[in-house]
């Protein structure tokens, strides 16, 4: 009681905190949409319900419109609020934004791993082109032909898969075999009981039916040695805790190139690792890249990374996309004035100043966003027009998109 | 069919969305001063009442409490001790014979009233809710005396043991070394002690040196409290020096702050979630161990109420148990919800206090 | 890894020693007349107890001389003895406490190893529902039900038992071990003890659940958040492979490592639970011992206690080496 009273007290004198009556309600609100939703996951759907077709051939993985929700008691942290943005078939796509702008969120969204009940894709499509194999009625995988030493060959097709619609048990279709991921943990993304091997080659275990264990451990070291490890028996032998960071990395990458998936999505892939160890893995990857038939989506905060590994970038702020295009024009045609901030508080060798430069503020609170443009606040070229509507995309050149009110006339205009 | 409704569920759920959020933020004034959350004691407490089981354990708690400080109170007819005497009267008649004079014999019966007997293993009625026991004592006033003891005894436990171990697990983590050595060799010592095999021994010594049957329980806690505080001690210690570890102790300690100010701003504030939430469930565990000693008739002598000694009864006389529930029914039933209340409570304090348990 | 061993031994040793310190100094504290009374009591009631016995136990435990050099002489005879298993003679049983407490100890294992073996198996799946339900109404369900399990004072909710399933129903005898009434042998006195057996052990295994399932739903649920969870699930496992490979064979270590901390309850003997059904087990044989001041007997169950919980800890220590690979010895 004294407890209640003294936040009562607290409230008066700031009015920042929430009455328990808001609190209830908020509560109340959550739990009905959270039913919703959670039931919406888990129901029987047919699969003509979650397949769809792409607006463009050409691309592997189409966002569209994706809101991904945390309902918390504090209330609904909208985490990915409408990003759009597309992964062309092999290409490299690099999302860049500050910690807890939602660029986690989003590839968490793709893979369908965001932690229930509180974290919820509220509405949206995320579509994607798998090469899955062809089923009869009974959900068997079509055999084209049987070899003579009964390994059966398998009738694949192309079908497109709305992730978001997808019901939760029918997921496994697409993470690992189709979509891998690479985590930034690697100290503790892999489980400390098994041995590098066990781990390995359960992946070709679930993914390749009739798969023995010979073809599993042959796949597995194949990779392990891919990755550039010198001694693929011994590490296929070895309990995680016995490796560095670095070689755990790798063997995540080896994981996710197993059944050589149409995507794989690296989650800030050396951001918990030292520098030397940076450079080894990031040059993997693009050296990956030219022997892979796929496409990355990247995720980092680091400019540099993005502008080494990249084709396409999408920044995004505070839940959003504010600019996409290709890597040469976000970094020699920025637009939005944060995209031009991040450049510049970037160190370089040749600056003349002493003093690195940084955008002032903070990123607002994921609870309760303005109308008006998040980086208002922090926003230099601000105009009269920022208090108004959140600004829309605005198309700068066929592949640069930007959203801020500075460019609205150009897109009337139609050009620049 | 399913999929439709759903979809239109979906349409109808962004405007709710946008319902819950606190009022928006005027435009006059910048957005970040708007921004209202939860305080951190909402927050602790809206995860405490989350769970429905935790408040149902604090009704069952502070309902008990009321019971047994508050009923003897409002149902003051009967004593612990108070014998109801109010039996069926007895009699005893002689026969006296006596002859007339014409030599008829008459005989006479001679009724006497030799006095009223107890009224024991009467059955629930108005003047006894719950019956009387063996001896005529009241089960429902004796429930209550029961219960002060009880839940008295092991509040005060966990309190001196809770001490004792803040104490001992404070000075062995803070000051380190042999100190350090010698307090974590005790307690390894006394958690290799046979708990409840020590407190029969220590019954017998109690006896031994003639202390009156009421206090007993009292010394045999006491006792139980010497040899039970080495949880509460590594619990401490063990904070204290993952506390050590901390960045912000060793910045603390850079900005010189006092050995004082360290343990009051950074110490107490990461030990108490979890001493609390020890102390709750540790409140159950002893008045387990308190009623089973009671039972064991290592507790108070019949005339004194203690809920464990009231269930004792059933272990002599297999016509009670058989027959008689509501003599020993009872005290069982309130044993149970008080320790299910703390630990209730302490599961739902644990939920609330321990941010790895968070949602 | 064996001087690790070898270190713990002595470091058990020391706590064995400071143990028995204990024991021996509470039971100086008992004035000599009181034991003599006692003793008394013990022989009027029928019970002979030679005057040499009492006097071997007075040489035991240096009873006669009260002087501080007495108290430590006898403390170090006593703990000369006890390494060499002497345990002393004890007067109820006129036997040495040794072959008492390994005479009864059988019907006490039984008991404690078909609960634990049950307590397992039924509090691990509880445990795991709980926790990939959480905040389900399973999880609910379930949780009321163990907690109130955890609640249930042994004596009170053994007789409710033996109440209504004994004596109400008159499905299983209500005490003792075996049927006075008939010479049973073979497969019939197996069956026999098997229905004696029924509630005491239903009673251990639902007040024991509790704990246990608590234990599994806590760990499961820590395993459950864990970043090597959601790189199975990325691998694109089965919820069921995910929950029942990956997590359950972490949740597995603290699990397997309590089980070697069980060691004392399945010798040791549950007092109140064998005393309620009146089972001639170590716990209702100590009971009685100690209600008696069976001093010989009293000292040497709780060294024996001592004993197995150490070696509990020890054994708790090395398992954890070979369930986790993590783990090393050093």
């Amino acid at each position: 009681m004294a407890l209640i009273l003294k936040d009562k007290n607290e409230k008066k004198k700031n009015g920042h905190y929430l009455s328990g009556k808001e609190i209830r309600a908020i509560a109340k609100e959550n739990r009905k949409v959270m039913n919703a939703l959670e039931k919406k996951k888990h129901r029987k759907a047919a699969e003509s319900e979650f397949t769809t077709q792409m607006k463009d051939d050409a691309n592997i993985l189409e966002i569209e419109d994706l809101h991904t929700y945390f309902f918390t008691d504090q209330g609904v942290v909208k985490a990915v609020n409408g990003v759009s943005f597309e992964v062309p078939k092999n290409a490299t796509v690099g999302i860049v934004g500050e910690s807890g702008c939602g660029k986690s969120v989003t590839s968490m969204s793709v893979m369908r791993l965001l932690q229930g009940p509180q974290g919820q894709i509220y509405s949206g499509s995320i579509r994607f082109k798998a090469a899955d194999y062809k089923r009869d009625e009974k959900g068997n995988p079509v055999v084209v032909a049987t070899a003579a030493d009964g390994k059966q060959q398998y009738e694949i097709e192309e079908k497109v898969y709305d992730i978001a619609e997808m019901p939760i048990h029918e997921i496994h279709r697409i993470r690992g075999r189709q979509i891998a991921m690479i985590f930034q943990e690697p100290m503790t993304s892999l489980n400390p009981v098994f041995t590098i091997g066990e781990q390995l080659d359960e992946v070709t275990f679930i993914h390749t039916p009739g798969a023995t264990k010979e073809m599993a451990k042959a796949r597995s070291l194949e990779m392990l040695s891919l990755v550039g490890i010198a001694a693929p028996e011994r590490v296929y032998a070895s309990f995680p805790h016995e490796l560095s960071g670095g070689m755990r990395q790798r063997v995540m990458i080896s994981m996710a190139l197993i059944c050589n998936p149409r995507l794989i999505i690296a989650d800030e892939p050396t951001t918990a690792l030292d520098v030397t160890i940076q450079a080894q893995i990031l040059e993997l990857l693009q050296d990956l890249k030219k022997k892979m038939d796929g496409s990355i989506l990247l995720i980092t905060h680091d400019l540099g990374v993005i502008a080494e590994m990249a084709d396409y970038v999408v920044v995004m702020y505070a839940g959003r996309v504010i600019e996409r295009g290709t890597v040469s024009e976000i970094f020699h045609d920025p637009r939005h004035p944060y995209t031009i901030g991040l450049q510049k508080s970037k160190p370089t060798m040749d600056s003349d100043s002493d003093t690195l430069f940084n955008i002032p503020g903070n990123v607002p609170n994921p609870v309760n966003m303005p109308k008006h443009c998040y980086f208002k606040e922090r926003c230099s070229k601000c105009t009269a027009k920022c208090s108004g509507e959140y600004p829309g995309m605005v198309q700068v050149s066929p592949t640069h998109f930007v959203a801020c009110h500075l460019y609205d006339e150009t897109k009337q205009g139609g050009d620049r | 069919m399913a999929i439709e409704e759903l979809k239109k569920e979906n349409e109808a759920l962004p405007d709710e969305v946008e319902a819950v959020a606190a009022p928006a933020a005027e435009e006059t004034e910048p957005h970040e001063k708007n921004v209202r959350l939860m305080s951190p004691t909402q927050m602790v407490l809206r995860r405490f009442f989350r769970s429905k089981l935790s408040v149902v354990g604090l009704v069952m708690i502070v309902s008990l409490f009321l019971f047994c400080w508050l009923g003897p109170v409002v149902y003051n007819q009967w004593g612990q001790g108070d014998v109801d005497e109010t039996g069926k009267v007895e009699y005893t008649y002689s026969e006296i014979t006596y002859t007339d004079e014409n030599g008829e014999t008459h005989t006479f019966y001679q009724v006497v009233e030799t006095g009223k007997t107890v009224n024991s293993l009467a059955k629930p009625d108005k003047s006894h809710p719950l019956g009387t026991d063996k001896t005529g004592k009241d089960v429902f006033a004796r429930l209550m005396y029961g219960g002060r003891v009880s839940l008295a005894v092991s509040f005060l436990a966990v309190f001196i043991i809770t001490f004792f171990g803040v104490v001992f697990g404070g000075i062995a983590g803070y000051f380190g070394g042999w100190v350090d050595t010698v307090i974590m060799r005790i307690c390894d010592i006394l958690m290799c002690l046979p708990g409840f095999p020590i407190l029969l021994i220590v019954g017998t010594l109690i006896d031994s040196f003639g202390i009156k049957g009421q206090y007993k329980i009292y010394y045999l806690m006491a006792f139980l409290t010497l040899i039970s505080w080495s949880g509460t001690a590594r619990l401490v210690r063990g904070q204290i020096l993952s506390l050590r570890e901390q960045e912000y102790m060793v910045a603390a300690e850079a900005m010189g702050y006092s050995a004082a100010r360290k343990i009051a701003k950074h110490l107490i504030p990461n030990v108490m979630p979890q001493l609390i939430v020890s102390m709750s469930l540790s409140l159950g565990s002893m008045i387990l161990y308190e009623a089973s000693l009671s039972y064991l008739g290592l507790g108070a002598p019949e005339k004194y109420a203690a809920w464990g000694t009231m269930i004792n009864i059933v272990a002599e006389d297999q016509n009670i148990l058989q027959n008689y529930f509501n003599v020993w029914g009872p005290p069982g039933i309130c044993i149970i919800l008080a320790v299910l209340g703390f630990n209730f409570v302490g599961d739902g304090l644990r939920d609330a206090l321990d941010p790895k348990m968070r949602r | 890894m064996l001087k690790y061993i070898l270190k713990r031994l002595a470091l058990s040793l020391l706590i064995l020693l400071g143990v028995s310190l204990i024991i021996y100094v509470l039971i100086r504290c008992m004035p000599v007349d009181f034991i003599e009374n006692k003793i008394a009591a013990m022989n009027q009631g029928g019970a002979t107890i030679p005057e040499e016995t009492v006097e071997n136990m007075k040489k035991l435990y240096g009873l006669e001389d009260d002087s501080f050099m007495g108290i430590l002489k006898g403390y170090f005879n006593w703990l000369v003895k006890l390494c060499q298993f002497d345990f002393g003679t004890s007067f109820k049983y006129g036997a040495p406490v040794i072959d008492v407490i390994v005479s009864k100890m059988g019907v006490s294992f039984a008991v404690a190893a078909i609960a634990t073996i049950f307590e397992f198996l039924i509090a691990i799946p509880l445990g795991i529902t709980a926790a990939t339900h959480q905040y389900s109404i399973r999880d609910y369900l379930v949780t009321v039900l163990v907690m109130i399990g955890i609640s249930l004072p042994s004596f009170f909710f053994g007789q409710i038992l033996k109440n209504v399933l004994a004596m109400k129903l008159g499905w299983f005898p209500p005490s003792g071990l075996i049927d006075a009434t008939q010479t049973l042998s073979g497969m019939a006195l197996l069956g026999d003890y098997v229905r004696h057996m029924f509630i005491p052990i239903l009673t251990v295994v639902i007040l024991s659940i509790g704990g246990r399932m608590r234990m599994t739903r806590t760990e499961m649920l820590e395993v459950l958040n864990s970043d090597y969870i959601r790189t199975a699930r990325a691998k694109g496992l089965k919820e069921r492979v995910v929950v029942y490979k990956h997590a359950f064979r972490n949740t597995l270590i603290p699990l397997v490592t309590s089980l070697a901390g069980l060691l004392p309850s399945l010798f040791s003997g549950a007092i109140i639970t064998e005393q309620v059904f009146d089972l001639p087990g170590i716990g209702n044989v100590a009971f009685k011992a100690m209600m008696e001041a069976d001093i010989p007997f009293i000292m040497g169950y709780n060294m024996f206690l001592a004993i197995l919980s150490v070696l509990g800890v020890l054994l708790a220590d090395l398992m954890y080496a070979v369930v986790d690979p993590r783990v090393k010895l050093a």
